[in-house]
């Protein structure tokens, strides 16, 4: 059950840059005073949704 | 990872996950109406909001509906008065005594007239069950730290299923369902894939939730320790019958607190305050600081000012942790998706479930070769 360095690096690639969008996402609404932050915290918090409509859209285009 | 640590997590991972799933999909299906309870309350026309006026109207003495709440409701006593944070009201709300955690009545009141707006329902509607249910499972405090104990189990769940991401999805691009194959595999593909994206969001969901579910024990922890510090001086005095004009009392801590405002007042005899003080909660003006209270205690009998002293870490945590549980901050793209990352979280735990019904005999080593077979 071992892996490579290089192998576990890259299963945690997309998760490490969606959990840092989400924080940044939570606390830039809460931390920054409303219009431009309130805008990047939806940005940022909607990426997580986004990558798994993607990633669902995908799976379903191999499905066909 | 070994295929010993592998099976300590897989434990892990099962067992905390199957303690807390049911009350999970409770609370995100009650959580998920309370993240639009104030749009629910005005589109049912349980919020009523004051009639329209210039900005400039002049506010009325808060004396004056303090003592239209005291004569609608003689028996009972005022716990505490709170102003409204987006329109000109305050609300009154009585209990039978005035330190009790029920209460029995809240009215609303127009800030520049007095008049009562609202007398809002106590203890009943369909609304005052989800939220019930969601804080307490109608079991009070314990149902309270009940909620909290399988907030923990979640939490552990969701570091145990981290842990467990990398070995099962390693030989996978990211995010890969594999369609083709079985039932069960499509399942575990997708409880992985929603389950990492939104690992972040419900980390910090679960723990503010957990937070939130101290608010009493810290509470009191408060009182015991710093109010009776403060307060020391007034111990073994008999309560007073009479209080000195909250409107005074209000003026006084305003003029302590430059550049703040008051969020509430915690009535002399309530939890949040002394027999023999008031305690009046200020707030700030920026989008961080409205959220954090500095109390300003007054005597009830003189009115004159005590002692102001900034909270204890344990309550500023509490009051940092209830926008990030709520995610009532960001106006209403940011509760749409705080509804969206709710029903994501539904799939994980159905997924989840599914998972464990439809294979729970299988011994874990099968399970572990098949995941790598299907994998390679």
């Amino acid at each position: 059950m071992s892996s490579p360095p290089s192998g576990s690096r890259a299963v945690w690639r997309w998760p490490l840059v969606l959990a840092t969008a989400t924080m940044f996402g939570l606390l830039s609404a809460l931390l920054g005073e409303g219009g431009l932050w309130w805008a990047l915290s939806w940005i940022a918090l909607a990426a997580p949704l986004l990558a798994i409509v993607l990633c669902l859209a995908r799976a379903g285009r191999r499905a066909d | 990872m070994s295929v010993k640590a592998l099976r300590a997590w897989c434990g892990i991972h099962k067992w905390t996950s199957l303690v807390c799933t049911l009350f999970l999909l409770l609370l995100c299906l009650t959580g998920l109406p309370l993240i639009f309870k104030d749009e629910i309350g005005l589109w049912t026309g349980t919020t009523v909001v004051p009639e329209p006026m210039p900005a400039d109207t002049p506010r009325i003495s808060i004396d004056r509906f303090i003592a239209d709440a005291r004569t609608r409701r003689p028996d009972d006593k005022i716990r505490y008065v709170s102003q409204s944070d987006d329109s000109p009201a305050w609300y009154v709300s009585m209990g039978r005594a005035a330190d009790t955690t029920e209460a029995t009545a809240s009215f609303k009141y127009d800030a520049r007239t007095a008049a009562m707006i609202n007398d809002i329902p106590q203890r009943q509607g369909l609304m005052f069950v989800i939220r019930t249910l969601h804080i307490e499972l109608f079991a009070g405090l314990r149902g309270t730290l009940f909620i909290g104990a399988i907030g923990l189990c979640f939490v552990a769940s969701m570091v145990s299923g981290i842990v467990l991401y990398a070995p099962f999805a390693r030989k996978l691009p990211f995010g890969a369902i594999r369609t083709a194959k079985t039932a069960r595999l499509r399942w575990l593909d997708l409880h992985n894939l929603l389950g990492i994206v939104a690992a972040a969001w419900l980390l910090v969901v679960g723990v503010t939730g957990v937070i939130n579910t101290l608010t009493l024990p810290l509470l009191s922890l408060w009182q015991r320790t710093e109010v009776a510090d403060m307060t020391a001086a007034w111990r073994g005095r008999p309560g007073l019958a009479t209080f000195s004009s909250a409107q005074q009392v209000v003026d006084t801590a305003r003029r302590a607190t430059p550049g703040m405002d008051v969020s509430f007042i915690g009535f002399p005899g309530s939890r949040f305050s002394t027999p023999h003080h008031y305690m009046v909660f200020m707030r700030g003006g920026s989008a961080l600081t409205s959220r954090l209270l500095k109390p300003v205690m007054l005597d009830a009998e003189t009115g004159a000012l005590v002692d102001s002293r900034t909270l204890p870490w344990y309550l500023t945590a509490i009051l940092l942790s209830q926008p990030l549980h709520f995610g009532d901050y960001g106006g209403m793209p940011l509760k749409i998706l705080w509804a969206l990352l709710d029903l994501v979280t539904l799939v994980v735990l159905g997924s989840g479930l599914y998972l464990w019904l439809s294979r729970r005999r299988s011994p874990i080593e099968a399970r572990i070769a098949e995941w790598e077979a299907a994998g390679s």
